[in-house]
């Protein structure tokens, strides 16, 4: 017989809003005017769901109320789901949010699963309620039953455990529970004594399913619903943020919560689709792309602090979603017996981070190019090859001079000979020491490139060596006549 | 078929890592777990060292980042003087304190030799414990860490401080290098740079 537990959390619009944060007093939610979800504190003072807000005002004139978040609850459902995944491979949503049931097969160690699995629902924000038995409706009344530990029913027992339970928690339509009023049912045992065809017969098919509820059978196999290959995370404020440092502190969350859910499931993401939710209405959508799968916070709030500092949202933010694809960070074939190598999600990591901070094009694999200029070259995402299986460097070898490019080149102050041989320079760029006699020199070499294009090279180089001892290459332009440093020698 | 033994020294012989070598050999090498300072006027043969550096622990299959504060390296030159392109990670920023985070990022991250070049623009110089914990950093990840200056920064944070000093260009019509003295550990060795035809100046095509 399959076992099966319900996962389900309590004032589903309220958790979903709250996400783990505490809060003190009473506070409820509603969707227009109704209340939909009311915490234990407001509870307590009488204030109950289905209620409208001027009736729960009435009895408690300061209650909070906040509108109901559907990106909040459609975030925490996500997520809610994401965590029952890791516990079956079969997860069926129920009929409301905050609901799912798990096919646990033939079941085992149900007590610690059921523990592991409200701990897990903990963990995200939402605090759960789980239950096991042998159907949909035993399972799911465990599951509202078991407040502070999870409620077990024994196998072949769900009968049992339902029968003095009222006839309501099977959620009968209100023509058929009028019906049961007449014939005096009152518990879910008085409906599972009465003959299954005569209940059919009177009742119909609904009838009929409520029927097998009562006994605790279930016709029908869990279905598993088709998982989101998105992952998002909202946030609602109740004060709009203007400053960066306000939206970078209220991001934080959706973000930690985010990368706790693609961790779950060892993924990272490339980019970030974010949604600025203003007052009262209008909405600004912002990408934040990464130069590698990455899960780390950091590097996220990195980006967005970029991102926002460069362009400010229009309008103070009154609401934020974050919506990641899972990517596999890269993978790399190590040996098991060879040298240790980098791991590729620690680089993955970095290469994202060092991206961030020192923005685009600033980070790669540089690259050689052949082409007639010397300042030329190439930088590509950095990927190094598998590592080799045995490392060996050869000998030590005598270095040659080495050619620092100056990027972007010097401009001289030259003083020529009649030949055009450079005989004293001084640079015009103050935050580039570099003056002297020239002490020697060899050149020119003569270089012509591009010419057909629209931006031709014509350059004279010379290697020189001025009087304090140090080693330059340096050109003349001589389209425009101008002198330019574009290496040392070091 | 082979004795638990023999495979344990077949697995001890492949899990040891190659040197990386340098003309800093002479003062007992890049040691991994360390900082190892390079100072010295320009046109002394600093970057040489680093290219050198770079191409010994790249061609060993070692994993290697250049964080260039200067924008100085030519990959072209690089990769004539030996580098394996493919495995050098290379790292633009442009301040100081940028420069410092990511070579404590690229040490944490696993890289094998990370050489920080100051450059040689002018530009607020790291502060003494910015190196301290750079070192400890390379000592924890058992990493190098090549740090390149005008002058000595490092203190006593470094394991090893080379200075160079003492430089004489060489030309024989053209300039053929250049030589300079190493100083470090009460020691003093020559270097000798011969020019390398990557980096001078460019034939007529």
């Amino acid at each position: 017989m399959p076992r099966l537990a319900c996962l389900y959390v309590p004032a589903f619009p309220l958790a979903a809003r709250l996400r783990g944060r505490p809060q003190s007093g009473a506070l409820a939610i509603v969707d227009g005017t109704t209340l939909i979800a009311v915490n234990e504190a407001a509870r307590r003072l009488g204030v109950c769901v289905g209620s409208t807000l001027p009736q729960a005002r009435a009895l408690l004139p300061s209650l909070p109320a906040r509108e109901r978040d559907l990106r909040a609850e459609d975030s925490a459902a996500q997520a809610l789901r994401e965590a029952a995944d890791a516990f079956s491979p079969v997860v069926e949503e129920g009929r409301v949010p905050g609901l799912l049931y798990l096919d646990l097969g033939e079941g085992g160690r149900e007590r610690k699963l059921a523990s592991d699995l409200a701990r897990r629902a903990e963990a995200i924000g939402l605090p759960a309620r789980v239950g096991i038995a042998g159907s949909r409706s035993a399972a799911r009344l465990a599951a509202w039953a078991a407040v502070g530990e999870p409620v077990v029913v024994e196998k072949g027992r769900d009968g049992e455990f339902l029968a003095p339970q009222p006839l309501s928690r099977l959620r009968p339509s209100e023509k058929t529970s009028e019906t049961f009023g007449r014939w005096g049912l009152k518990t879910i045992g008085d409906l599972a004594r009465l003959e299954e065809g005569e209940v059919l017969a009177r009742l119909g098919e609904e009838g009929l399913e409520l029927s097998l509820a009562a006994r605790g059978v279930e016709r029908v196999p869990l279905v598993a619903s088709p998982l989101k290959l998105a992952h998002c995370e909202a946030l609602s404020l109740e004060w709009g943020l203007e400053d960066v440092e306000s939206l970078l502190a209220a991001a934080r969350g959706p973000f930690e919560r985010l990368a706790e859910r693609l961790s779950a499931m060892g993924l990272g993401t490339r980019k970030l689709e974010l949604r600025f939710g203003f007052d009262p209405a209008g909405h600004e959508d912002r990408v934040l792309e990464l130069a590698a799968p990455t899960r780390d916070v950091r590097t996220w709030l990195g980006q967005l602090r970029m991102e926002v500092l460069g362009d400010p949202p229009r309008a103070p933010v009154f609401s934020l979603s974050v919506t990641a694809r899972g990517a596999a960070p890269r993978a790399v074939q190590l040996t098991l017996f060879g040298p240790p190598a980098q791991s590729p999600d620690a680089v993955g990591g970095l290469l994202a981070r060092l991206a961030a901070l020192l923005g685009a094009g600033r980070v790669g694999s540089p690259r050689s190019v052949d082409s007639h200029r010397p300042e030329r070259y190439g930088l590509i995402p950095y990927a190094p090859p598998p590592v080799p299986e045995s490392r060996d460097g050869g000998e030590a070898e005598v270095p040659g001079t080495a050619l620092r490019t100056l990027r972007p080149f010097v401009e001289l102050e030259v003083l020529e000979t009649a030949e055009g041989r450079p005989c004293e320079l001084a640079s015009l760029d103050g935050g580039f020491p570099l003056c002297g006699r020239v002490r020697q020199a060899s050149g020119p070499w003569r270089l012509e490139d591009g010419w057909w294009t629209e931006e031709p090279a014509a350059r004279d180089y010379w290697d020189v060596e001025l009087s304090g001892g140090t080693l330059w290459r340096v050109f003349k332009d001589r389209l425009s006549g101008r002198w330019y440093a574009d290496g040392l020698h070091d | 078929m082979m004795t638990a033994s023999e495979l344990a020294r077949r697995q001890a012989e492949r899990a040891k890592r190659a040197p990386i070598h340098s003309p800093l050999d002479a003062f007992g090498g890049l040691q991994r777990g360390s900082l190892v300072e390079v100072s010295g006027p320009r046109s002394s043969g600093r970057f040489a060292i680093a290219i050198s550096a770079l191409a010994s622990a790249t061609k060993a299959g070692e994993s290697a980042a250049l964080i260039d504060l200067g924008d100085h390296l030519d990959p072209n030159h690089a990769q004539a003087a030996g580098v394996v392109l493919e495995r050098l990670l290379w790292v633009r920023p442009e301040k100081t304190g940028d420069a410092l985070i990511a070579a404590e990022g690229a040490l944490w991250a696993g890289f094998t030799l990370v050489v920080l070049d100051l450059g040689e623009r002018k530009r607020d110089k790291p502060a003494y414990s910015s190196l301290l914990r750079l070192s400890r950093a390379a000592e924890k990840t058992e990493a190098v860490l090549l740090l390149v200056s005008g002058r000595p920064l490092a203190g006593p944070a470094a394991k090893t401080a080379v200075v160079l000093e003492d430089v004489r260009p060489h030309w024989d019509g053209l300039l053929s290098g250049f030589s300079a003295r190493m100083r470090a550990r009460g020691r003093s060795v020559p270097l000798l740079c011969p020019a390398s035809p990557a980096s001078t100046s460019p034939p007529s095509p």
